[in-house]
């Protein structure tokens, strides 16, 4: 039942996939011993204006872990056998990239692709969430408290990991993009993507270096792609 | 250090290693701030380091929880956001004031073999972007040329349906042997059951039985990952 409900779970959401610091100041020289001293005040620098438009990003709000062997082939009893073997790897896999690919990881991640270029957004103001979030395809409503009226919301709805016997590991990424008009969404762009890994995930002991390295690539990967297709598509 | 002695050969790292497992043991509550412990005095080795050596501990951010049942799966920190169906893991339990207390209860110098470690509990995660690039030390004033690092990266408390329910723990070590050296880093992730009997669950202080159990199985996951780390 629950190879089942793993199997549904994977196809659903497959379906559903969618300063003025460290200026130079001359040294003014030092006034006649006579005369009052008079030093003008350093003109602050002119701090860089905020901009108007903002983008609220929340980090993956659901991860898994699946790995079937040959059991998942025969029927909900063989997928519940293989299931319940596999039972300590899918515990073991789920808490590494929640782990390794947590808030502060994606955040990182995110921060360097420069996502309002990508996104091809007016310059905004990226405010990154901690915690993630569940949308439903049929909230028309914003996610955060802003009131601002450029306001856009970039999701990562979930990260994914699958391995059976055909496929070795591969790490994908579920995103959504939600731009609004006032206070109503206007657009929802749901899509997803997935890297194949290259390593396997580590065991309890393992280096978790190679593997660390390969989610971030990944994760990278399949939000650079999915950013380029919402580009492409709504230019 | 522990780590010298699982250098020279495998199976004598693991006879070394073995006492350090018995040696992790709980004892008196301590304050949840950056605590060194002193320096005892070092035994009468046959070739004396120049100067103790120095490991610094830090907690991780928050603990985190992942949740597989039979129909809710999959929301990460379920119970924290509300979700509905996800089950109270007790995480607060480890939350990064009690990962620090915890820490600080842990026999740091027989898990490292090393009578003379001087140890800090710092009181908070490093706040570095990237801990495993960096090549310099997070505590340069003062330090010992001998100095270590370890940061527990993550902690879970994970429930699987078909598994017992347990904290995990990604940890990184990183080893400094001199002044100018590059670290030896060595990540990995280690686990524990979380030990609550029937009996636990029945009392009337479950709660703070299903706590006590938590934070136990953290401080085994990370004596296991202090004995993992003397082989590398």
């Amino acid at each position: 039942m629950i190879g089942l409900r793993y199997a549904l779970s994977l196809i659903g959401a497959a379906l559903a996939a969618p300063a003025a610091m460290a200026q130079p100041v001359a040294t003014p020289a030092a006034p006649p011993a006579s005369e009052p001293a008079e030093v003008a005040a350093p003109t602050p620098a002119p701090a860089a204006p905020v901009p108007a438009c903002e983008l609220h990003v929340w980090p993956a709000a659901r991860v898994s872990a699946i790995t079937q062997g040959v059991g998942a082939g025969f029927g909900i009893i063989g997928a519940l056998i293989d299931t319940a073997a596999h039972a300590d790897q899918n515990k073991r896999d789920t808490a590494f990239i929640t782990g390794t690919l947590d808030a502060q990881a994606q955040a990182q991640v995110l921060r360097d692709l420069d996502l309002p270029a990508k996104l091809h957004l007016p310059p905004s103001q990226v405010i990154i969430h901690d915690q993630g979030i569940d949308t439903k395809r049929d909230d028309p409503q914003r996610l955060s408290n802003s009131t601002t009226p450029c306001y856009t919301e970039f999701v990562v709805r979930s990260l994914s990991y699958f391995q059976n016997i055909a496929y070795r590991g591969q790490m994908r990424t579920f995103l959504e993009v939600r731009r609004f008009d006032g206070a109503t969404v206007k657009l929802d762009f749901r899509d997803s993507r997935h890297e194949d890994l290259k390593v396997k995930l580590p065991k309890e002991g393992e280096d978790t270096g190679p593997a660390t390295d390969a989610l971030l690539t990944a994760f990278r990967g399949d939000v650079a792609f999915f950013s380029d297709k919402y580009a492409r598509k709504y230019k | 250090m522990g780590g010298a002695c699982g250098r020279r050969n495998r199976v004598l790292a693991q006879v070394c290693a073995a006492p350090a497992i018995l040696g992790l043991a709980l004892t008196a509550a301590v304050p949840a701030t950056a605590q060194t412990l002193p320096a005892q005095p070092p035994s009468a080795a046959a070739s004396p380091p120049p100067g103790p050596c120095e490991l610094h501990i830090w907690p991780a951010t928050a603990t985190h929880t992942t949740f597989q049942g039979w129909v809710h799966a999959g929301a990460v920190d379920g119970a924290q956001r509300g979700v509905k169906g996800y089950p109270d893991l007790h995480a607060s339990a480890l939350d990064t004031g009690q990962q620090v207390r915890l820490l600080a209860t842990i026999d740091w110098r027989t898990a490292f073999s090393d009578p003379a470690l001087v140890v800090v509990v710092h009181s908070a995660p490093t706040g570095a972007a990237d801990d495993r690039a960096r090549t310099s030390r997070l505590v340069t004033e003062g330090s010992s040329p001998c100095y270590r690092e370890m940061i527990i990266t993550s902690s879970i408390v994970e429930s699987e349906v078909f598994s017992k329910q347990s904290v995990r723990i990604l940890a990184l070590r990183k080893r400094f042997d001199d002044a100018g050296s590059q670290p030896a880093n060595f990540s990995s992730m280690s686990q524990a059951a979380i030990l609550f009997s029937d009996a636990d669950k029945t009392a009337a202080d479950s709660s703070v039985r299903l706590d006590a159990a938590v934070q136990v199985a953290f401080v085994t996951a990370v004596g296991k990952f202090a004995v993992m780390q003397s082989f590398h």
